[in-house]
């Protein structure tokens, strides 16, 4: 199989290490290809995408996020690719001419990115309810809800099943305000912690309602506070809080938009 | 109080969310994905755009005792996987 082809890591500082060892994905060596002060780090590979079963994949974009950890850790920044980011030879230029003319392309902002992230960690902050004990909460505050349940405890049951829908709205209405307050809230709370922000989709967890799905940028010595701030969020009933870290800055790194001269889309 | 620090056992999903969404692209991601020969869903959470669902209302009423809720609910495991890490300080 040809090895024509080379498979992205990340761009880093130039350091003097330029090879990592055969830390990379299926075993590969990873090194480095430099550009003035910067680097790109890559292994060689056939020039397709890599592809496989479920658990295959699992188990290369894990070995992704390691070399990643790996050299964000030797080099101080690091700017990650995404998972299966191959820079292809074309006829004349080898694939390594094709790296450097990225880097030569995309030079001053990978720069301007990489001094960015130096010595700054992204955290992920994951605010959940327990969907039930808001609602309790909610139902024990709300005195139309109070009086409605009360209410239906003395009815038919043909009538109660109209006043169950009718809770259930008020219930409803109910928590998206407080939904809506509570994020505000958190927001303004948190980003004072962080140089930057990003706001990431809601996703569902079993049993667990997401409130705030947010990535921050924050220097090393931010971390203690954002912490401490969110032991307070915690404390709040039915309130779950989930703090990860420290990450390399995938989410904020995404937001350069990197368009290299010679990549294309495979077809 | 001491919060949660990237648990183990939801670390390779969210190594998966970064890796996969996030991260510097080149190329147009969406071919690749497809390319890898499976359905996106079973690598990225299920994204929900409403606050509040269905399971919310649902849950009211078994909390108040209306309803006795043998609910099914179809979640997708992944494997964890120990990725110890340095404590935040």
């Amino acid at each position: 199989m040809t090895q024509k082809a080379r498979y992205i890591y990340g761009v880093i500082p130039r350091i003097d290490e330029e090879d990592f060892g055969t830390i990379g994905i299926e075993g590969s060596r990873v090194y480095t290809i430099p550009y003035q002060d910067i680097c790109a780090v890559v292994h060689d590979c056939p020039p397709e995408p890599y592809q496989g079963d479920e658990d295959a994949v699992k188990a290369m974009v894990a070995t992704h996020g390691d070399v990643v950890d790996a050299i964000w850790e030797v080099a101080g920044s690091v700017l990650p690719m995404s998972f299966d980011v191959i820079i292809k030879p074309d006829e004349e230029p080898s694939a390594d001419d094709n790296v450097r003319q990225w880097l030569a392309e995309e030079y001053e902002k990978f720069k301007l990115k990489l001094e960015e992230f130096r010595d700054k960690v992204e955290l992920g902050v994951q605010i959940l309810w327990d969907p039930e004990a808001i609602t309790r909460r909610i139902t024990e505050e709300n005195e139309e809800i109070k009086e409605l349940a009360d209410e239906m405890a003395t009815k038919s049951r043909g009538l109660a099943y109209f006043y169950r829908h009718k809770i259930a709205e008020a219930v409803k209405k109910e928590m998206e305000a407080k939904a809506d307050q509570d994020y505000r809230r958190y927001y303004e709370r948190l980003r004072e912690y962080a140089e930057d922000t990003q706001v990431n989709k809601i996703k569902s967890r079993p049993d667990k309602q997401m409130i705030m799905n947010l990535s921050l940028l924050a220097k090393k010595d931010q971390v203690k506070a954002l912490g401490e701030a969110l032991g307070e969020i915690r404390e709040e009933e039915g309130v779950e809080v989930r703090f990860t870290g420290p990450w390399p800055p995938y989410t904020f790194a995404a937001k350069i938009v990197a368009i290299g001269g010679e990549a294309e889309k495979w077809e | 109080m001491t919060v949660e620090k990237r648990p183990a056992s939801h670390s390779l999903m969210e190594v998966l969310d970064r890796v996969l969404d996030r991260g510097i692209i080149i190329e147009h991601r969406a071919v690749l994905l497809d390319l890898l020969g499976i359905p996106l869903e079973m690598l990225v959470l299920e994204e929900r755009a409403a606050i509040i669902s269905v399971d919310t209302y649902l849950r009211y009423a078994e909390a108040v005792g209306l309803l006795s809720l043998e609910e099914t609910r179809h979640v997708t495991e992944y494997a964890s996987r120990d990725r110890p890490r340095a404590e935040i300080p």
